[in-house]
């Protein structure tokens, strides 16, 4: 009867209650909105990073360890060993893969350290290969996953002309691996379509062809650079059979092929901002936008298998160390890494967010023209590219706090108000907490209605958003039903505590003031 | 008298603003069941306050009220709401009808209060309001009934639980003569044809007229019974 009571009183004071109901739906909508993304990111974040690994999950090989710690408890065999990869230029995992490039995984004991520093080098045999087929097949029926995209890395050399400080002239070697792409995958965003600056990207009739696409900011590096229309000549090293049956790379022959440079890309990573103080002492405050500096040419996957065959390859799988899962939906990425996580559990798979932080902390090639050094590695002058806004659960709490305080406000101006009805209500024989949940009711109603409509607002946005990136209907309602449920059970409880105070000081109202009253 | 149903026993009940002011002192009273009671006093003699001791709305500071044999002194908060919500009825002077609750679900709601079944509540009601006169204004809202209906709609809400006494507090006070006449008469009514036992607090001799003893008030003490 008094949850009755209380509902009739909600519907009957929702004019009245309109700040508080608003309160209550813009608490609901942040607190919805930091829910649809707090298992995951936004589409357009972390692209760059993304875009180069070929998905927003990276899975590196099954002996892969992240760390000596990551081991224990896996049940090492005796006959491998944990090795620590070289930061070798010779590398080709060196500068986009920092995961193997500040780590380290399992080989054959008494390899030596150094022997897991070259994967290209001649040591490939020893780095932990992934079998993509398996791969593939272990990630079936994930929902979240669409595809599995190996990371297909040749490293080839070329020679060009670089002039010294000194003005002479000198012939030098430089590594330049090349990364096959995908290009159907790559004409998706973000692909490398998007990051092209000059030139072209790769098109689907590039498949197979000689053509390449080079980082346009790869000078700053030091390497030469190569302008669209420009003509490089590679030299690859030759694939023979190795012991275990599997392709090696024999850098001790070599082939050579002309490629024709077709465009450039650039990889943007952050923007830096700092006060510079000038000769007089003025200030100003500059800017820099940071990219990442890459010896790589992107070619198409066709062309590097091709190349791979005819040198020896025919029949032997090309090795591959690392894989990139496409994830649609990165509105809930960590689910779904979780996910494959389970399903890989001799892997180790890592989210974009991750993988980029430790790629800044193995220092990614980012060279700088004007940012000076005290900037560089101090993150509060700094913003990644594409990194989503972190309100964190605060934000969403705090409002939910200033909320329900408005609402218990509003509570108690509008329950004063019926101070004679609750009287009435006593005299008539309802006890305290009759009255007490009757106005939680109250309460509770008027936040639920509230909630509701700022979740529904959120919603509506992060349904479409969803349905853009093709989730499955089943999988929208579900996570619609789930964070509806958080949703209401943060609003429910924070009406039911700021709500305490009014209910329980009109519960106490004596019935004697109804007739003290007249 | 018939056998009793409410006894008060020296009940005190004082004010304390810089002195003790007893609105009630030491009052003893016995209410018989079917018995119509009418207590009568200048303003401030403490007719009012009595009835909210009676009705355990209010607690003396000492002196104990006995209902049906049970003592309000042993009684918690809880006990004595629901003991009011059981055993007595309420009339008050201004009505205090829940404004937006229509007549029928005023009577309706002691009766929901006891969780009885809605069909039930909702024909004892109806049953309650044609009573009263009402049976074509269930579905008005206090605002719509003059204060005569307003009243007669407080009364059905009254006998809702067949209480064991229905107290009134100045029950016509807020009504025109005519009016007045016609709510003397339901009480009359109510008590000869139903047994219902009243405790009115009344200036109206009208109502005083039916009452089968008049209790006299004056500061706070029982001055004389007629």
């Amino acid at each position: 009867m008094f949850f009755h009571l209380g509902l009739t009183n909600a519907r009957r004071n929702l004019g009245r209650s309109l700040v508080a109901v608003m309160s209550m739906a813009f608490a609901a909508l942040i607190l919805s909105s930091s829910l649809s993304l707090s298992t995951g990111h936004p589409a357009g974040s972390f692209r760059t990073i993304r875009m180069f690994m070929g998905g927003e999950i990276s899975v590196f090989g099954p002996r892969f360890a992240l760390s000596r710690a990551d081991l224990e408890g896996r049940g090492v065999s005796p006959t491998l060993a944990y090795q620590f990869l070289s930061r070798d230029a010779r590398t080709d995992l060196i500068y986009l893969e920092p995961e193997l490039y500040s780590e380290g995984y399992l080989g054959p004991a008494g390899a030596g350290a150094g022997a897991g520093a070259g994967v290209g080098a001649g040591a490939s045999s020893a780095a932990p290969r992934l079998d993509l087929d398996a791969l593939t097949q272990s990630l079936k029926g994930i929902p979240g996953v669409s595809g599995v995209h190996p990371v297909e890395i040749y490293l080839a050399t070329m020679e060009a002309d670089v002039k010294m400080p000194t003005g002479a002239t000198v012939r030098k070697t430089f590594a330049t691996p090349l990364r096959g792409r995908d290009i159907a995958f790559d004409l998706r965003d973000p692909g490398y379509k998007g990051f092209v600056v000059a030139g072209r990207g790769l098109e689907p009739q590039d498949d197979g062809a000689l053509v390449a696409v080079a980082d346009a900011h790869r000078t700053i590096a030091g390497y030469p650079d190569l302008p669209p229309g420009s003509k490089v000549t590679l030299k690859f090293p030759k694939v023979r059979r190795g012991p275990d049956g599997a392709a090696v790379f024999d850098y001790t022959n070599y082939a050579t092929f002309e490629f024709t440079v077709v465009g450039q890309y650039a990889l943007p990573t952050r923007s830096v901002s700092w006060l510079a103080v000038g000769p007089g002492g003025s200030e100003e405050v500059k800017g820099e936008d940071l990219f990442w500096s890459t010896p790589y040419l992107a070619v198409p996957e066709g062309t590097l298998k091709k190349i791979f065959s005819q040198l020896g390859g025919d029949g032997l799988a090309f090795p591959v160390y690392q894989a990139g899962i496409s994830v649609p939906d990165t509105t809930r990425l960590n689910v779904t890494l979780k996910e494959v996580q389970a399903a890989l559990p001799e892997h180790t798979a890592v989210g974009t967010a991750a993988l980029l932080s430790k790629a800044q902390e193995g220092a990614l090639p980012e060279p700088a023209k004007e940012v000076p050094m005290r900037v560089m590695g101090d993150p509060t002058f700094q913003r990644v590219t594409g990194e989503p806004m972190d309100l964190g659960r605060l934000i969403p709490i705090l409002v939910y706090l200033i909320a329900a305080l408005l609402v218990a406000a509003n509570m108690l101006v509008i329950v004063a108000r019926r101070r004679r009805e609750i009287g009435i209500l006593k005299a008539l024989g309802a006890r305290g907490w009759d009255v007490a949940a009757m106005i939680l009711t109250e309460v509770t109603t008027l936040s639920a209605a509230g909630a509701l409509l700022g979740f529904t607002i959120v919603r509506v946005a992060a349904t479409w958003t969803m349905i853009s990136n093709k989730v499955p209907l089943g999988r929208i309602g579900l996570a619609t039903v789930a964070d509806l449920g958080q949703v209401l059970a943060l609003t429910v409880g924070a009406a039911i505590i700021f709500g305490l105070a009014p209910a329980v000081a009109f519960s106490r109202l004596p019935a004697m003031e109804v007739l003290r009253n007249e | 008298m018939d056998e009793p149903i409410l006894r008060a026993v020296n009940l005190n009940k004082a004010f304390f603003m810089g002195e003790a002011i007893y609105a009630v002192n030491n009052v003893s009273l016995t209410v018989g069941k079917g018995e119509f009671v009418a207590i009568v006093g200048p303003s401030g003699s403490g007719k009012s306050t009595l009835l909210s001791l009676l009705g355990g709305l209010d607690r003396p500071i000492s002196g104990d009220v006995i209902l049906d044999g049970q003592r309000y002194s042993k009684l918690s908060e809880n006990g004595l709401a629901l003991l009011r919500r059981r055993h007595l009825g309420f009339v008050f002077q201004f009505f205090n009808l829940i404004p937006h609750l229509s007549a029928l679900e005023n009577v309706a709601l002691p009766m929901r209060f006891n969780r009885l079944a809605r069909t039930a509540v909702t024909a004892r009601a109806q049953e309650l309001l044609e009573t009263v006169g009402l049976g074509s204004r269930l579905r008005h809202l206090p605002l719509q009934l003059s204060g005569g209906e307003q009243q007669r709609v407080a009364i059905a809400r009254a006998l809702a639980n067949n209480p064991a006494v229905v107290l009134a507090d100045e029950p016509t006070g807020n009504l025109d003569s005519k009016t007045r006449e016609e709510m003397a008469s339901l009480f009359e009514k109510l008590n000869r044809e139903q047994g219902q036992t009243f405790v009115v607090v009344t200036h109206d001799e009208g109502l005083t007229g039916c009452a089968h003893r008049v209790i006299h008030m004056r500061d706070g003490q029982i001055e004389k019974i007629a």
